[in-house]
């Protein structure tokens, strides 16, 4: 129990960091992480599987995505101001409405949950590759879906001579602020 | 488990508002991404939670395992768009990319 708290504590500890850093790239490593939290928190829970998902994917692959899209971006995005001020009462409401759920978890878990019908776990093979196959369907349709949408964002351009006079584009207009 | 149940429902309340927080206040798009995140970790623990509490552990890790696909392809496509983006605009701000406005 002491360490599902301090897991908790620790994945709660670590999105709070990544909420409220001001460099993006601490951002990302904080939420990296969380997810090594989350992950530890499945195998204490006794869920390998979805703590080995968790681990290759979100704190590896989904970190290593965010800290290349950060070093595309150039010095002074990583810094933008926020609004904080407009949402201030916001993180209050969020604690009592959590501290609601808190007191009244059981009656909501009543509600919410279903029944236990006594019925034995099929296992995840089973869940993924007989009770939920168009998951799976669904899983690699999301796949395609993705490769082709990253395909035509960065596929190869149409040559284009730039004409005399055309519009400068955004990358220009950065390196233009920045020399300025 | 009572008690476990209601901690992770705390925490699963306490991250799905960090990640709205993070969505509302925030100007940078890639930080709107790390709030879609923090969301989506909220919600992977609630499945697990509902799974542990129901005995259905197997189930709820397949349901995880297909909502960490589907999140890390939308993660993969709206980082190639804020990329774009950047590269189109020379910002990420929010409050300026206002160009396809009325």
């Amino acid at each position: 129990m002491n360490v599902h708290l301090f897991l908790l504590a620790a994945l709660a500890f670590f999105s709070m960091c990544a909420v409220m850093a001001d460099d993006l790239l601490k951002a990302a490593v904080s939420l990296g992480a969380a997810s090594v939290a989350l992950t530890l928190l499945f195998y204490e829970m006794a869920a390998p599987w979805a703590a080995v998902f968790e681990l290759s994917v979100c704190a590896g692959l989904i970190t290593v995505l965010f800290v290349s899209s950060i070093n595309l971006i150039r010095g002074e995005e990583r810094f933008l101001a926020e609004s904080r001020h407009r949402f201030a009462a916001l993180p209050l409401f969020a604690f009592c409405f959590a501290a609601g759920l808190w007191l009244f978890g059981d009656h909501v878990s009543a509600t919410l949950l279903p029944a236990r019908d006594g019925a034995s776990d099929p296992g995840v093979g089973a869940a993924l590759w007989s009770l939920r196959r168009r998951d799976i369907l669904g899983q690699i349709c999301m796949f395609l879906a993705g490769v082709l949408a990253i395909a035509a964002f960065f596929g190869p351009a149409k040559p284009a001579e730039k004409a005399v006079g055309a519009p400068a584009t955004g990358c220009d207009m950065a390196r233009e602020r920045e020399d300025a | 488990m009572s008690a476990n149940l209601t901690t992770n429902l705390f925490f699963t309340a306490l991250l799905v508002f960090m990640g709205l927080y993070c969505m509302l206040v925030s100007r940078n798009l890639l930080r709107l991404l790390i709030g879609v995140e923090i969301v989506s970790k909220g919600v992977l623990l609630a499945l697990v939670t509902a799974g542990q509490a129901v005995d259905k552990l197997g189930t709820a890790q397949g349901l995880a395992i297909t909502m960490i696909v589907v999140e890390v392809v939308v993660i993969a496509v709206a980082l190639g768009l804020v990329v774009r983006a950047y590269s189109a605009h020379g910002t990420l701000d929010v409050w300026k990319l206002n160009t396809l406005r009325g």
